[in-house]
């Protein structure tokens, strides 16, 4: 990624809206082409970093970059992005061709060519035969098409997504996920991408930046931040894990987990002898192994079966951990609730997490 | 059971709608009904108007250079004082709308205000300022700057002037209502799409705002052709309007002669009515062009 041109770029950004700060020290670095996700929970300065780079939003500290120009002083229509609002924001009263053509018209493009590059932009999300209706009769499905084809027909540097799926129904939400990456991917439009919607963003992106308090927590691929993650919120904002509780031991290369005794490998986190250390692991990389074996002692609490998986909670000395099993695996047979099982996990799976 | 239920919703639906109806079916649509049959007489001495169908009424004011001029002045004083009213009205709301509401309310409440003042009471006090000896007149010339007193009554202007200063208000309120309803994301969306602040004014706020605009300047030329006690008492005998006609024609008795006027007037503030509404076709915002 960094030997990609940067498009976008934030330095040491920092926003507050009266005493408190949305956006804090917020350095970024959106490389050409990249499909970039900002996620995290409501007010953590997700869309107050996104609207700091259309310029819609003053920083107050730090400087903001597009391909290499300092744009932290200019007025939004003078920047070279494109986005796609949360609501759309397609102009009610002019038709679908006139508004995907809008931009081009205020760029100063004659009326052929913008009908055409318009055509083109509605053809691209496959909306042609919509181009003399008014966006209001369209569906939730056609809007969001339309707020696409207006952003991308203007050949952005960067495309700006601010929760654009949030207003579509379940099942359009992913249809359009798929639609919106490989339509990405086709035009290699460097994205940035609002969300507070985990499942959204591991689908979508090249790198996922989890957000907290206006900072970034950890930042990288999908998997790596997935499998990896770093703390404690990253591992339960994205995706669901069993923290378990344990102890460094002596050299520091490995820590020992208090309920089972397994040995775990430490990796890159570091500590001392003795230190307590919290470890995730994820649900489905637990096992439920039949009383007897090796691993923690757990009592199933509730069976939740979801077809692809069956969640099983339980309960460990106090603590609930949740496993995942596939639909109609062999270790589900005879399982029921109150039975007495057995919880591993291949310790290569466990995550030390940093304390925050 | 559902069509009980859309039998009671039929229920409601005319038992709230009966009653505004039947009145103004009784006391406007059919007295506009009968107002239109006595025009279409001539006038008598002895009744209220003459027992012989005729368009006479119509024809005179079809006809007669005079009521030319009246209908012309009428038209470009609803059409002067609307196009004033909408320019300032407008940038008045334009820099009301974006308030905090608390400090848009007590902006619009000191608006509203002098409305509370008899129109009557107004203009008589429009003329204690503009008069011979009003206080304009007065403060000149004490100043010396003028030797005998300005003519500022019984004009054009005083009319105008003391017009807006009702209808302003209605404007204002219209177009910071409409401002206020537009969605601060299309604004924005113009700004991604490169639109500069003037274009993003004619391409998108203006169309938005459409229907305050329409609802506006329907007001105040409606408000202007009816505006009898601002116009006399201001314009005087020489700044005669439409209205003004209907009264004295009343006053002098000829009622069918009055009834035809009331509905020139009527005409005039129909097609002027659907003129302004093809030109902002405030439906545009609902999405149907």
């Amino acid at each position: 990624m960094n030997t990609k041109e940067s498009v976008v770029r934030l330095s040491q950004v920092t926003k507050r809206f009266g005493q408190s700060v949305a956006v804090d020290q917020l350095d970024l670095d959106i490389g050409e082409g990249s499909f970039f996700s900002l996620l995290g929970p409501s007010g953590c300065g997700k869309t107050t970093s996104l609207r700091m780079i259309a310029g819609f939003e003053t920083p107050d500290e730090g400087d903001v970059f597009i391909r290499g120009q300092n744009v932290t002083r200019i007025v939004p229509h003078k920047r070279d992005f494109a986005m796609v609002f949360q609501n759309f924001a397609l102009f009610p009263h002019m038709s679908v061709a006139e508004n995907v053509a809008f931009g081009l018209k205020m760029t100063g493009v004659g009326k052929a060519e913008r009908e055409q590059r318009a055509l083109e932009a509605l053809a691209m999300v496959r909306l042609p035969q919509f181009a003399d209706r008014y966006p209001k009769q369209l569906s939730g499905g056609q809007q969001q098409r339309v707020a696409i084809a207006r952003a991308i027909v203007m050949r952005p540097a960067v495309l700006l997504l601010d929760e654009p799926l949030g207003a579509l129904d379940k099942n359009l939400r992913e249809e359009m996920q798929v639609e919106l990456r490989s339509l990405q991917q086709d035009l290699g439009i460097a994205t940035v991408f609002v969300t507070h919607d985990q499942e959204e963003a591991l689908t979508l992106s090249d790198t996922i930046a989890v957000m907290r308090d206006g900072r970034i927590e950890q930042s990288g691929s999908p998997s790596d931040v997935y499998e990896r993650p770093v703390n404690r919120f990253v591992a339960t904002f994205l995706g669901a894990s069993n923290l378990l509780r344990g102890r460094i031991l002596g050299t520091g290369k490995t820590a020992r987990i208090d309920a089972s005794g397994i040995a775990i490998p430490l990796g890159d986190a570091t500590g001392k002898d003795g230190d307590e250390v919290e470890i995730a692991i994820r649900p489905e990389r637990m096992s439920v192994q039949p009383q007897g074996a090796a691993g923690v002692p757990a009592v199933i609490k509730a069976i939740v079966y979801k077809g692809a998986t069956v969640s099983l909670y339980c309960d460990a000395s106090g603590e609930e951990r949740v496993v995942f099993v596939p639909g109609g695996h062999p270790s589900l047979i005879g399982l029921k609730t109150g039975a007495s099982v057995v919880l591993n996990f291949d310790p290569a799976h466990a995550v030390p997490l940093r304390s925050e | 059971m559902g069509s009980g239920l859309s039998m009671n919703r039929q229920t409601a639906f005319w038992a709230l709608l009966a009653p505004p109806l039947l009145f103004v079916g009784i006391f406007f649509v059919v007295p506009l009904l009968n107002l239109f049959w006595v025009s279409l007489h001539g006038a008598s001495s002895t009744e209220l108007f003459g027992s012989n169908l005729s368009g006479e009424n119509y024809y005179r004011i079809l006809t007669d250079s005079f009521y030319h001029t009246i209908i012309l002045r009428t038209l470009w004083a609803g059409m002067s004082i609307m196009l004033l009213c909408l320019v300032l009205g407008y940038a008045t709301a334009y820099v009301i709308a974006p308030l905090p509401p608390r400090t848009r309310l007590i902006m619009l409440l000191l608006l509203v205000a002098p409305l509370m003042v008899s129109n009557v009471i107004r203009a008589y006090g429009w003329i204690a300022i503009l008069g011979r000896q009003g206080v304009v007149n007065s403060m000149l010339r004490s100043t010396g700057l003028i030797d005998g007193p300005l003519l500022l009554l019984n004009s054009f202007e005083a009319v105008a002037f003391g017009l807006m200063t009702i209808l302003l208000p209605y404007m204002v309120v219209s177009i910071v209502n409409a401002l206020n309803s537009i969605d601060r994301q299309y604004i924005e969306a113009a700004q991604s799409l490169k639109a500069n602040p003037v274009r993003s004014f004619i391409y998108v706020v203006w169309p938005l705002s459409s229907p305050g605009v329409a609802s506006g300047t329907l007001l105040v030329f409606l408000l202007t052709l009816s505006a009898y006690v601002t116009i006399t008492l201001l314009g005087g005998p020489r700044m005669k309007l439409l209205v003004s006609l209907v009264f004295d024609s009343v006053s002098g008795f000829r009622w069918p002669l009055a009834a035809a006027l009331s509905f020139a007037l009527l005409t005039l503030a129909l097609v002027v009515a659907g003129l302004i509404l093809a030109l902002l076709r405030p439906g545009r915002v609902q999405g149907r062009g």
